[in-house]
């Protein structure tokens, strides 16, 4: 192989490849990448073995070729090069890099690895794909991510759920102890369904992939995506990402939301979220807890920790019901508060012990979960 | 709480003296009088670790706990230096302790040489507070020839500080009132509480008696610690309400097994994992614990030992939980690929919490949105608990009726 590349370009390249190799894993090749000059494009490859991704841009080819190093020291070395061209050439089992600025004279070597035993990254969608719009995606993402289970025993619970039903795209996270949901009409996102966009049962799409839409700065505003039997396959500007998708049963979460109920709060978003953040720096931080006391017209937020003291602060609610007090992990309502797009929000309820909605009052398509904790106060 | 205000509370604080030195020599009549150093092999003056206890008569050459052992050895090569023995310890650790429940009930083993004892109202029975002080030292160096030190007072921090004041082999006792009187003169590295850092930062504030804490408004401790500033200021004025709790310090709950013969078949050690863990879940339910950190310990046939920790994100006391833990851990050392084999297993459960007082676990807090997949599990797990508490270990998962029977060390 023997390329000549702008460094900016290949530094970008390299970076979001880099983002998802897996400095931990138990195969040392997969902290590698892939790189290939082949049709006046270069190719950067990494794989962490659950999500794969693939990097394109254009290139000068000499000589077309391929070898497998280590990326982020590449990406250091080129870090390190002043902004002009830099080549990229194979020498056996060695990639020569060498910057095309005459103003340096520097040289480095890195030793390729096995070629062989790095994992073949497919990442050509064989089937059908639908495009969305990167923003509405980006944002559903954001919607629901923060719920998505951290605990690798609960599995199914460690990704987003994605389903498509009566012409809406849904997403879904939980952890067990609340819920978030989101979705948008298809023909809001300007998706026409013909059946096959995601298969019936719906799909649980793993964290990191998702993280890394968060994460990147879109130029093209389109995304295509599409699913074989077990990965998502999703292209936007010149990358390709591939991620086996979650195998296991994702919990039948419309059975959990709470229909016709009749007691129900409304508060600004802003107050509560600050009333929120201000108690619970005196919460205990092995529970979470704090304790919402819904009255007529006003509502305190609480708590005590037993080493640390206890705050509590009156806010105004539209409330005429009887009094009840509710407690719950301040940082679920946080996260939750956080993504509303309202000035005000709708908390319904039944009880002490059920799980209560929070919703934004102007905002459809959107909605939370919570599990109350127990109060013993 | 009414009455315990009212009511001054009669707290002992027993503490062992150079514990693990002083078994030593009672177990082996020629080490009395000798200078004795419990810790790591010093192996001529190269070896490394530290020193565990060092007996009083090692201590006169400078030689403490926590010292490096290669240190100790250059104060005195001619010292007799021993491996701890854990579990003889342990084992004595716990007669004391029961030595402790004939005085009363209520006791806080604080670790495996010292504990709490609240004696309140039990003077009548066993005398005052001297008296009861003098009989506990006299049943524990009667029944196990250790000496101990101890020191009595209305709280819990005056009585940790006077048994320190008091040893070795001391009885110091405090009447209720003269507290303050007491610490004014002490200087305050004795406060409990008090690190070597808080100390360095308290003299240079100018803070050198507890006195000078307890004279102070506080306010000038509280601009400078916080809030545990105004704790500090409370305990120089001998004010602590904390009670003795009756519960046992542990750090860790866990299991080991050392093979007959070196395995390397994956089946046999994820076995042995689960075999592990069945009792370790089975103490952990005894005793109304759960955990968080799970520990996988490996000793391969080169002796080489490795441990490999997880923290979940939440206290559980499931089997499958830590199986699945310690099984990932496992798989990490790719026995089967290289061919490893393997001496010594164990699994540990750490970073522990006890049952909250209202009976319920206290990460149990949080309720679910789902039934729980593992419900059906957990069902079983406290069908298994309750059947081996009534039959004893003859209760066996089926995967090891047919198998061999493993020796269970500690």
């Amino acid at each position: 192989m023997n390329i000549i590349a702008d460094k900016k370009q290949l530094s970008k390249q390299l970076s979001l490849a880099d983002s998802i190799t897996s400095t931990r894993s138990s195969l040392p090749i997969l902290s590698n990448v892939l790189i290939e000059g082949k049709d006046n494009k270069l190719y950067i490859t990494s794989s962490n073995l659950e999500t794969g991704i693939r990097v394109s841009g254009n290139v000068d080819v000499q000589d077309e070729g391929s070898i497998v190093v280590s990326g982020r020291k590449l990406l250091s070395i080129i870090r390190e090069l002043p902004d002009s061209n830099i080549l990229l050439k194979t020498d056996s089992n060695k990639l020569l890099v060498k910057s095309l600025d005459s103003s340096i004279n520097a040289k480095f070597t890195l030793l390729g690895v096995d070629r062989e035993s790095f994992p073949v990254v497919k990442t050509e969608i064989d089937g059908s794909e639908f495009v969305v719009d990167a923003e509405i995606l980006r944002s559903m993402i954001k919607k629901v991510i923060f719920s998505i289970s951290q605990d690798e025993s609960k599995y199914a619970l460690t990704g987003v759920f994605m389903e498509i039903y009566d012409g809406k795209l849904a997403m879904v996270a939980t952890d067990g102890k609340r819920l978030a949901l989101v979705e948008k009409e298809l023909s809001d996102i300007g998706v026409e369904d013909d059946g096959s966009m995601i298969p019936d049962e719906g799909v649980i799409v793993p964290k990191t992939a998702l993280s890394e839409l968060l994460k990147y700065s879109f130029e093209d505003q389109n995304v295509s995506i599409g699913f074989s039997k077990n990965q998502i396959f999703i292209k936007y500007d010149n990358v390709s990402m591939v991620s086996n998708l979650i195998e296991g049963k994702f919990p039948d979460y419309k059975k959990i939301i709470p229909v016709d109920r009749e007691n129900f709060f409304i508060v600004d978003r802003e107050t509560f979220l600050s009333a929120i953040k201000r108690v619970s720096v005196l919460v205990d931080e092995a529970f979470k807890r704090v304790k919402l006391s819904i009255l007529p017209g006003r509502m305190i937020v609480s708590t005590q920790s037993q080493t640390m003291g206890g705050a509590e602060e009156e806010i105004p609610i539209e409330y005429g019901g009887e009094d009840i007090d509710i407690a719950l992990n301040y940082q679920y309502m946080l996260e939750c508060l956080r993504e509303i797009d309202s000035e005000a929000v709708v908390v319904d309820f039944e009880d002490s012990e059920r799980a209560i909605t929070v919703k934004g009052r102007e905002e459809k398509g959107y909605l939370n979960i919570i599990m109350p904790m127990k109060i013993s106060f | 709480m009414l009455l315990k205000t009212m009511k001054s509370r009669l707290i002992l604080h027993i503490d062992m003296d150079a514990f693990f030195a002083s078994i030593e020599q009672f177990d082996n009549p020629d080490f009395r009088g000798k200078p004795v150093v419990v810790g790591a092999d010093p192996k001529g003056g190269k070896g490394r670790g530290v020193v565990s206890t060092a007996s009083y008569e090692a201590r006169k050459f400078g030689i403490h706990s926590a010292m490096p052992i290669s240190k100790a050895y250059r104060l005195c090569p001619d010292a007799l230096y021993v491996r701890p023995r854990m579990r003889r310890y342990v084992e004595v650790s716990k007669r004391i302790m029961e030595i402790l429940s004939e005085f009363s009930p209520l006791i806080e083993q604080v670790s495996i040489d010292e504990a709490f004892l609240d004696c309140t109202g039990t003077e009548r029975l066993f005398g005052n507070p001297v008296d009861i002080g003098k009989k506990i030292k006299g049943r524990i160096f009667k029944e196990l020839g250790l000496k101990s030190s101890i020191g009595i007072a209305s709280s819990k921090s005056v009585a940790k500080i006077l048994s320190d004041l008091s040893k070795p082999d001391g009885l110091l006792y405090c009447e209720p009132g003269k507290e303050k009187e007491l610490l004014s003169q002490l200087d305050i590295k004795y406060l409990w509480g008090a690190g070597e850092k808080t100390v360095q930062i308290l003299r240079k504030h100018g803070f050198n008696k507890i006195g000078d804490i307890a004279e102070s408004d506080g306010k000038e401790l509280i601009r400078i610690f916080g809030v545990s500033g105004k704790k500090l200021w409370e305990l120089a004025n001998g004010i602590d309400d904390r009670e003795v709790v009756n519960i046992r310090v542990r750090k860790s709950i866990g299991r080991e097994i050392t093979f007959q013969e070196d395995v390397d078949d994956l089946e046999t050690l994820e076995k042995t994992i689960l075999y592990l863990v069945d009792r370790i879940a089975y103490s952990m339910a005894e005793e109304g614990i759960m955990g968080k950190t799970v520990t996988l310990k490996i000793r391969f046939e080169d002796f080489t030992t490795f441990t490999r920790s997880k923290t979940l994100n939440r206290y559980t006391d499931f089997v499958e939980d830590i199986k699945n833990v310690a099984v990932e851990k496992l798989h990490e050392f790719n026995i089967d690929k290289e061919r490893k084999r393997v001496r010594l297993l164990g699994v540990s459960v750490s970073n522990l919490i006890f049952k909250g007082t209202d009976g319920e676990y206290l990460s149990g807090l949080q309720r679910e949105l789902f039934v729980p997949e593992g419900d059906e599990k957990e069902k079983v797990q406290k069908v298994l608990h309750a059947m081996k508490k009534q039959f004893g270990d003859i209760v066996k998962r089926a995967i090891f009726i047919n198998g061999e029977d493993h020796n269970d060390y500690n």
